[in-house]
């Protein structure tokens, strides 16, 4: 065997995996968004799957709306949460483990357990959200029940999520920020404030570019709680696009129209991350060594 | 010399592959699986019956593939397609119309017509009506049965009121005595804050219990009828029965299993005679059961589940034979005379002393549980059952969260909806 032939062996169980598990199946539900296919008939129908859902299906536009809006949302929010808990985390105070710990743990929650307990504090009557607004006299909120407040309170819950992940790598964003430059902004004598918006933030803005993406990318294919909470309702508000996938798929075995749902899912994301990437150049600033 | 190589390597990854499928067994035995899911208990005592039926044959052994509820009609569904379903498996009837629509199951009438040892007689025919496909055999009932009103005799008690049984023996319990009923076991405690509510009804499509009680129908001319005539009027009924009497918890109240029958909260509640066996086991009050009321016109509403042979099943003589086994007079006797799971499909099992006998504990009025089945319909469910169901309990959903107080208006709506999506063609 030639030298350069063993690199392809090395590779070859993740090209495999690759190509058996992950573009198998993406070109095989390529191929089955133009039939329809429950699993036991097929018949090729064209384009008929896009065109129903594009301009007949209310529900696919429904489930777009509310899925943009709550990323729309809940991606700023969280983003925004992430990076103001890593800045107070990142002080040097008494306890700053500890505190760093406290807030990652409520991301090693399962999902599923996370939204049994969100289910609890949005509860109408007895929920410990309502009770607090209760105090300042607010009247309870049919978070779950009533349509108009279930987008809200999605968003809410997935500010649950800001000492997570993202969080982290925020703080080791603001830990690779160069003393020199902060001292040599304190002796300039700019403010706090400045200095973080100056000196932190633009070192930053390659982090906060990748937590962008992966934010949208994640706020978009929200299933888990909204499939344990409501299940798509009421009245089809919390029927985010993956859900309607899921259930197009595996509960109504529309396994064609689903095919057809998740590229066009694909093509979304493709354009808001491209979008994304294209507007970066603006904002997001790579330091690079001069030579 | 490389291609007999690479032949020789996919030989023998097919063989690691396929090592153990089909194989037959060592003891020379015809094998058949069996595929089912239910509770810990039951499945017991199919595992039971399972191994009794295979020492019974002597040459025959099954095979028992239990699978979660959750899991269950994803994994009945790949199979079939893929043509490893199980010989014999259960199939909760909602789902048999679209899948017997499509061949997976095998006809059962010349099996049926050459036993002289089954007599479809023996069952109830409501119950071998719900297992016919265009007026073939396909499966045999089991788990069957209907809701019925399970009732909490301490809190009857506390509000000085007579068992609805009684009424019903009487011919005195009505939609309205039951209203009555629910609005006198409705408490608050000392601060306005609910401690018991009368009554609960669960979603659509227990509510179709209620419609039928009240005449109604779902289905007329395949097209959904939910917002016409007694239908609608036993839908208004519910509706106020939750935000005009405040009888039932609303959906919130409900959520988290705050105000549950199973914990002693709720007067009375319409549920399937299937969890008999759950409720003996964690009811820590006094309970029993009594029918439906019924206006004139009303019927009970009944379904079971469907026992099937797969159409590629290898030993369909055999598999009948298991499948007579498990709908047999001494199975029905220890799953539902014994366990009171559901309720018997055969009629020798359900009018035998043994099974109307009231035992220790609770349920002691089982003529509640004949009379429903005697006065059964069948639900209209086809293969889109699922479809257009999830579009109208969607539609209703504001109606029943308290966000609409519109219920013609509503149901109407729900019920445009629901035909739009019976309008589409099948798959679309």
């Amino acid at each position: 065997m030639k030298h350069h032939h063993w690199g392809y062996v090395f590779i070859a169980p993740w090209l495999i995996g690759f190509l058996v598990f992950t573009a198998g199946p993406m070109l095989t539900s390529l191929f089955l968004s133009f039939q329809v296919y429950d699993l036991h008939r097929m018949d090729y129908v064209g384009v008929e799957n896009y065109r129903r859902l594009l301009t007949v299906d209310p529900i696919f536009w429904k489930s777009l709306r509310v899925t943009m809006l709550y990323a729309v949302f809940s991606v700023p929010l969280g983003v925004a949460g992430s990076l103001a808990l890593a800045v107070l985390l990142n002080q040097k105070v008494a306890g700053q483990y500890l505190f760093r710990t406290m807030f990652y743990m409520p991301s090693l929650v399962p999902a599923v357990a996370s939204a049994l307990v969100w289910q609890w504090l949005f509860n109408t009557d007895n929920g410990a959200l309502n009770q607090f607004l209760g105090w300042f006299g607010f009247p309870a909120v049919a978070w779950l029940q009533n349509e108009h407040w279930t987008l809200p309170a999605f968003v809410l819950m997935s500010l649950w999520g800001i000492g997570g992940a993202r969080m982290v790598i925020f703080l080791a964003g603001l830990q690779g920020v160069p003393d020199s430059l902060m001292e040599a902004a304190t002796l300039d004598g700019a403010s706090p404030w400045r200095r973080f918006r100056n000196v932190t933030l633009p070192l930053l803005s390659p982090v906060l570019f990748f937590n962008l993406v992966m934010g949208c990318i994640g706020a978009i294919q929200i299933f888990t709680s909204a499939y344990v909470m409501t299940g798509g309702g009421p009245n089809n508000a919390s029927r985010f696009y993956a859900l309607y996938l899921f259930q197009t798929a595996f509960e109504q075995f529309k396994i064609g129209k689903a095919s057809a749902m998740a590229w066009i899912l694909f093509v979304i994301l493709l354009a808001i991350t491209a979008i994304q990437f294209y507007g970066s150049r603006r904002w997001v600033y790579y330091e690079r060594s001069s030579s | 010399m490389r291609a007999g190589r690479l032949a020789g390597w996919i030989g023998l990854a097919a063989a690691v592959f396929t090592a153990g499928c089909d194989a037959p067994p060592a003891d020379g035995k015809i094998e058949i699986r069996y595929m089912a899911w239910g509770t810990p208990q039951q499945l017991a005592l199919e595992k039971q019956f399972c191994e009794e039926f295979s020492r019974k044959q002597g040459r025959v052994r099954v095979k028992f593939i239990q699978v979660p509820s959750s899991a269950y009609l994803n994994k009945m569904i790949l199979m079939l397609a893929s043509r490893t379903a199980p010989d014999v498996m259960r199939v909760d009837h909602y789902n048999f119309p679209s899948l017997v629509a499509k061949d997976y199951f095998y006809r059962l009438d010349d099996l049926v017509a050459a036993d002289k040892s089954y007599r479809k007689t023996d069952y109830f025919p409501v119950t071998i009506e719900e297992g016919l496909y265009q007026g073939d055999l396909y499966g045999l009932n089991v788990l069957f049965g209907a809701p019925v009103i399970y009732y909490n005799k301490d809190l009857l008690r506390a509000a000085g009121l007579e068992e609805p049984y009684a009424l019903w023996k009487r011919g005195e319990w009505t939609w309205d005595t039951y209203l009555r009923y629910a609005k006198a076991m409705t408490t608050k405690d000392a601060k306005g804050k609910p401690r018991t509510f009368g009554a609960t009804v669960t979603a659509f499509p227990f509510q179709c219990a209620v419609i039928y009680a009240f005449g109604g129908e779902i289905m007329k001319d395949g097209r959904v009828c939910l917002a016409e005539g007694k239908a609608a009027e036993a839908m208004r009924f519910l509706y106020e029965l939750r935000f005009v009497h405040k009888a039932e918890p609303n959906a919130s109240q409900a959520a988290n299993s705050l105000f549950s029958f199973d914990g002693g909260k709720i007067g009375m509640n319409i549920d399937w005679m299937g969890v008999t066996p759950r409720l003996r086991e964690v009811a820590k009050f006094d309970w029993d059961v009594c029918p439906l009321p019924m206006k004139p016109g009303g019927t009970a509403m009944v379904k079971g589940n469907q026992l099937v042979m797969s159409a590629e099943s290898k030993h369909p003589k055999e598999a009948w034979e298991f499948m007579k086994f498990m709908t047999g007079r001494e199975t029905e006797e220890k799953l539902y005379v014994q366990m009171r799971r559901c309720f018997p499909t055969r009629k020798d099992v359900a009018y035998s002393p043994e099974y109307l006998r009231s035992g220790d504990q609770p349920p002691h009025h089982l003529d509640a549980f004949v009379y429903e089945v005697e006065h059964g319909r069948t639900l209209p469910i086809t293969s889109r059952w699922s479809e257009w169901n999830t579009e109208f309990s969607s539609g209703i959903e504001p109606l029943f969260n308290g966000t609409t107080a519109d219920v013609d208006g509503t149901l109407r709506e729900a019920e445009r909806r629901a035909n739009a999506t019976l309008a589409v063609q099948e798959g679309l």
